[in-house]
């Protein structure tokens, strides 16, 4: 599988795509961030750096999803996949280089983000939270990239043809509306209370509770569903919220674990052309 | 005898379709084998299945006498080069990037060897221009001089002449010949292109709606497809007696039936077996070629 490896990373050097996505991410993270920070300092606030740090942690996902969809894509639209079956490999490390690979791509591209956003720090100083908080924030980050590399790779190498990369980043967007539709029912105060207008004043209404919370074992099941989604992940880390970091790794390492595992059972079958 | 690639009644079935059936071949060992079929006939199921891009329903295959089944079939296929339908080539590379891909791939400790490889595609002239630029002829040259990477001895194209021009067709059929000569490459190519096969090939498979029809050699078929005289007779003792004292070359199909070869003066020889009481009952000349050959075999109604 090293033979694989390296020319996987052989290739990756020479990938446009990659690094296209590679420098739009740094450029981005590095130019969001020096707007805001001048902004702040001009308005005079006095701003953390966590708070825009993690502004762009969602959108990588879908960068690693078009990566992935692209880069898997090619070793069947030009064939380049039978020269390594021929070549005597098994699929087994065919998937599992693959895997590995855009593995490889996603953490890099997640590095990009995390050295252009340090482009605050001489102008705001370091993370209020400290090292360690970003450490931590940071390590639900790349625990959510292994489970989007094993979705992707799983995708990518079991669809084939030119629908596969529209199916992958398709997916991106799926995970997406399902986390942000799970964390809207999270996110729904327990109490409601709400400013009532007359005809002669402004009254405050008591707290009141909200028909909309979820609590109970619902709620813990949604929970345990944000997690599982690496898009739900995301959006805690953007937020700030990590609500159980020990379980969103867990998730991680199930979601990979499935996927993987499932991927490489159902390639072993795969009639290839 | 050594065979590089056996098959016994190796059987591949998709949902609804049966692409192969039972079929058995020998690719003996430096033989350049013509897979011939029509579109569709399961060549490149075949193939297919041989490179390990799809699993078998039935059957047996072995390769270097290690089965398909085997888990040492991974390193027996190591000896192998294939170039399957279209050259697997990256496009976004250039030839050199592409071979030194491929070493990376088979672990190679150097990439000594790869202009070499250029040379012998003719590719050594193409510097930075990209595999997407290549002409059809070049990307497939660029997918064999990638299928020999590793210095195979068994070389598997499928169909390498399809889209290429005249010239391109002769300069991979000088390329074939060339590595079959002077680097004792075993080649199995499938083709369809009969008359571009016929001067390449030292054997021959028929195979027709996932059947194998015929395998032989290019001296059977040369044989088989020379112009003769078919004769039918009363009694082929006389006959043989006549030819004999004519000189001519011929060869027995039955007790009322013969071949024979050569330049043949008809009255000169109905008069002699008319003289020696023998009675013709019917006379026709054959002259096949490989494609007639093929379409007898198969019987016609459609395209090889």
């Amino acid at each position: 599988m090293r033979n694989l490896l390296r020319a996987n990373f052989f290739r990756m050097r020479r990938d446009e795509m990659f690094w296209t996505c590679f420098g739009v991410v740094l450029a981005c993270s590095a130019v969001f961030m020096f707007f805001w920070c001048r902004e702040d300092l001009s308005l005079g606030l006095a701003v953390k750096l966590e708070e825009y740090y993690f502004n762009m942690v969602m959108a990588l996902g879908l960068f690693d999803a078009v990566f992935a969809a692209m880069f898997l894509n090619a070793e069947y639209t030009e064939g380049t996949i039978r020269n390594k079956l021929a070549a005597g490999h098994t699929r087994r490390e065919v998937y599992l280089a693959h895997f590995l690979t855009v593995l490889a791509a996603s953490l890099l591209i997640m590095a990009a983000w995390l050295a252009g956003g340090c482009v605050g720090i001489p102008m705001i100083g370091i993370w209020g939270f400290g090292l360690a908080g970003w450490a931590h924030h940071v390590l639900i980050a790349v625990g959510f990239t292994v489970s989007f590399a094993a979705i992707f790779t799983f995708l990518g190498l079991l669809l084939s043809g030119r629908h596969a990369t529209v199916a992958v980043v398709l997916t991106y967007f799926a995970l997406l509306l399902g986390a942000a539709t799970v964390n809207n029912i999270l996110s729904e105060p327990e109490f409601s209370s709400g400013i009532i207008t007359t005809m002669d004043e402004i009254q405050m209404a008591g707290p009141e509770p909200n028909p909309r919370y979820v609590s109970g074992t619902l709620r813990t099941f949604l929970e345990v569903l944000q997690d599982f989604f690496p898009t739900g992940q995301a959006i805690q880390v953007q937020n700030l919220s990590v609500l159980s970091p020990l379980r969103a790794l867990a998730c991680d390492l199930g979601v990979t674990a499935a996927f993987t595992l499932g991927g490489l059972a159902l390639f072993e079958r795969k009639d290839l052309r | 005898m050594d065979f590089v690639l056996e098959t016994n009644d190796l059987t591949k079935h998709y949902k609804t379709t049966k692409a192969l059936e039972r079929l058995t071949m020998h690719v003996e060992k430096g033989a350049i084998y013509g897979f011939v079929g029509r579109n569709g006939a399961g060549k490149t199921t075949l193939i297919r299945l041989i490179c390990g891009l799809q699993a078998p329903t039935g059957g047996s295959f072995s390769l270097y006498g290690c089965s398909g089944s085997s888990r040492d079939i991974h390193r027996a296929r190591r000896r192998m080069g294939a170039v399957v339908e279209t050259p697997s080539i990256y496009l976004s590379m250039t030839a050199e990037q592409n071979l030194r891909q491929q070493y990376q791939i088979l672990g190679l400790p150097s990439y000594e060897g790869v202009g070499e490889l250029l040379e012998l595609v003719g590719l050594q002239d193409t510097g930075r221009k990209k595999a997407k630029n290549f002409s059809l002829g070049m990307r497939q040259r660029l997918g064999i001089a990638v299928a020999l990477a590793g210095d195979p001895d068994f070389l598997i194209l499928d169909e390498p002449a399809n889209g290429l021009d005249p010239q391109g067709i002769v300069e991979i059929r000088e390329l074939i010949l060339r590595l079959n000569r002077e680097r004792q490459i075993t080649v199995l190519i499938s083709s369809h292109i009969l008359d571009e096969l016929s001067r390449l090939a030292t054997h021959y498979g028929f195979i027709d709606s996932g059947h194998m029809v015929q395998e032989i050699s290019a001296k059977e078929l040369d044989a088989r497809c020379r112009k003769r005289i078919h004769l039918t007779v009363n009694s082929t003792r006389p006959l043989t007696a006549v030819l004999d004292k004519m000189g001519m070359e011929y060869s027995i199909c039955s007790d009322t039936e013969a071949d024979v070869y050569g330049p043949v003066q008809v009255t000169e020889l109905t008069l002699a077996l008319h003289a020696a009481g023998c009675e013709i009952r019917s006379i026709h000349e054959q002259n096949e070629s490989l494609e007639s050959y093929f379409m007898n075999l198969v019987g016609g109604g459609g395209h090889a």
